[in-house]
């Protein structure tokens, strides 16, 4: 029987877009359209004071962020990379069961809905995959696996608190961790930070109880064009064949793509 | 076969026939069983003279066999002595160890798991990440053999007839290999190491009578760089961190739970003899 007296918990989706020369916010506007459709969550965006976003979301929460990150997009260029200050996630998200996303990545099934109803501290992907196999995911050479933080979902609890507190520690301290951890690359990345922080929270362990238990699907190349047809995916590349995939969530790293009319259409097409 | 045997414990075997002092890993395994283990008695079987013996060595030791490695003596390698382990232990239960292995908690329940058998031997082997793998580069031989993963860092047997015959087919094969590599495939072996002799010995009783792989915490974790998936040319100990914490192990950040073949014998230093004679007489 179920205890009328339990109070609902709050739950909803967090993103965060910075604005450099990708206009993250304008993902951010398009890829909101199908977490609303898919989900069915308030949707809040934590972005800076300049943003203009377009998408009615539930709040707009404005933040200082510090650039000077950098990283290599799909065509190989350096680009600009505003990832600092997603620890603020557990301060800022406004719900008790948060669905915390990359604006790249596209919501097209209610999957995430289950995970929120695991009631777990905090999960996200340990594997992805793509049309080329396995991605790689390890920190390094002589390194450890990362985990993807483009997907996180979390429920307040002081072991979240901790992991969070840690990424910003991590943050903060970066140089320090890449040399303890054998990190090849030096730019900052979250995959990395929450790795490690969940290392140190499980005690000095790769525990595998905070893995989504599915593995994100990640589109590594230069993309077309996206169709969303009788419950599959169709993914058309620049150079190379196109793919059918059953409808699922999936991980877009061409930004290009994403702020293209053709990504708009798309959004379009699947919202109706 | 000296019958007076009593109890259970761990033994190893330190001959020093070359440029590592065996006796010193052994005082460290010694150090370490004693950190981690409940009133674990502990004996080493060796070459060392006993008045070459530090005083030290001999307050942590609770058994010394002394055994003599010279050119008269039917042993000719540091492997021979070992298939008579039956005869020097003290215990009538007993942990055979290599003496570059450390334990990071107490393995008291396995006793437990080993009584199912006479004798039993740990079956494949971790990586530093606790995952179970093989090696094939390190195993052809094996493979090609069809001989069973069995690893001889760590092994359990009980006095018993089971036992006497597990070792006395060690002892034939070792004393016949002329012959017995004549059957066995790639073998370029010119005396077998005691991996293959188990493996053979096991084999030959039976692997289901000497082995529990269905039991896979009873094995180790090897650190032989190439079996963690780094190059062979540089040690794991130039690679990645380590450092304790209490009796835990922690290898490239990660604890490590599973007893630790740390296979170069440089991280044997002063500092973490030291500080395993701290730990024991801390416990003292």
């Amino acid at each position: 029987m179920q205890n009328s007296r339990k109070s609902e918990k709050s739950k909803g989706v967090v993103v965060f877009a910075f604005n450099t020369s990708v206009d993250y916010v304008a993902i951010a506007d398009n890829t909101s359209k199908l977490i609303e459709r898919n989900l069915k969550l308030p949707i809040t965006l934590i972005t800076d004071h300049d943003a203009e976003p377009q998408f009615e979301y539930d709040q707009v929460i404005r933040v200082d962020v510090a650039s000077g990150n950098i990283k290599l997009d799909v065509s190989y260029q350096q680009v600009e990379w505003k990832n600092f200050g997603r620890y603020l996630a557990y301060e800022l998200s406004p719900y008790d069961s948060t669905v915390l996303l990359d604006v790249d990545y596209l919501v097209l099934d209610d999957s995430l809905l289950k995970l929120i109803d695991l009631n777990k501290d905090y999960a996200f992907h340990y594997y992805s995959s793509s049309s080329n196999g396995d991605l790689y995911s390890s920190m390094g050479p002589y390194s450890l696996p990362f985990i993807w933080a483009t997907v996180i979902v979390f429920n307040k609890s002081d072991k979240t608190k901790m992991l969070f507190d840690l990424v910003k520690r991590i943050q903060d301290n970066y140089d320090y961790y890449c040399k303890l951890y054998n990190i090849r690359e030096r730019n900052f990345r979250n995959d990395y930070a929450f790795a490690i922080a969940n290392i140190i929270l499980n005690g000095y362990h790769i525990d595998p109880g905070h893995n989504i238990p599915w593995k994100m699907f990640t589109i590594t190349d230069k993309v077309d064009r996206l169709i969303v047809d009788s419950k599959n995916i169709r993914a058309y590349f620049t150079n190379k064949k196109p793919i059918l995939m059953p409808q699922q969530n999936i991980h877009v790293m061409d930004k290009a793509y994403l702020q293209s009319t053709q990504f708009k259409d798309f959004v379009t097409d699947v919202t109706g | 076969m000296s019958q007076d045997k009593t109890g259970q414990g761990f033994l190893t075997f330190a001959i020093n026939l070359g440029e590592v002092d065996y006796l010193r890993l052994a005082y460290l395994q010694a150090l370490n069983v004693k950190a981690t283990q409940t009133d674990a008695k502990y004996a080493v079987v060796t070459n060392v003279c006993p008045i070459d013996i530090p005083d030290k060595y001999k307050a942590v030791f609770d058994h010394i066999n002394h055994i003599r490695y010279d050119p008269e003596s039917k042993w000719q390698s540091a492997f021979d002595a070992e298939a008579y382990a039956l005869y020097f232990t003290p215990f009538k239960e007993t942990i055979k160890l290599e003496a570059d292995l450390l334990f990071t908690r107490s393995i008291d329940h396995w006793w437990t798991a080993f009584r199912l058998r006479d004798v039993c031997l740990s079956y494949d082997a971790k990586n530093y990440m606790g995952i179970n793998r093989t090696i094939k580069k390190y195993r052809e031989f094996f493979d090609a053999n069809n001989l069973p993963n069995v690893y001889n860092g760590l092994m359990y047997f009980r006095y018993s007839r089971p036992a006497k015959e597990f070792f006395d087919a060690a002892r034939y094969i070792s004393n016949k290999w002329e012959y017995v590599k004549t059957g066995l495939k790639n073998c370029i072996e010119d005396s077998p190491s005691t991996d293959v002799l188990y493996a053979l010995s096991a084999l030959m009783l039976g692997e289901e009578t000497v082995t529990m792989p269905s039991m896979d915490f009873i094995n180790f974790v090897h650190m032989k760089s190439g079996f963690n998936g780094w190059s062979d040319q540089v040690s794991w100990i130039d690679t990645v961190m380590n450092e304790q914490d209490g009796d835990v192990i922690r290898i490239n950040n990660l604890n490590q739970y599973s007893p630790v073949h740390y296979h170069d014998k440089n991280y044997a230093t002063d500092e973490l003899i030291e500080y395993y004679e701290q730990r024991v007489l801390a416990r003292v």
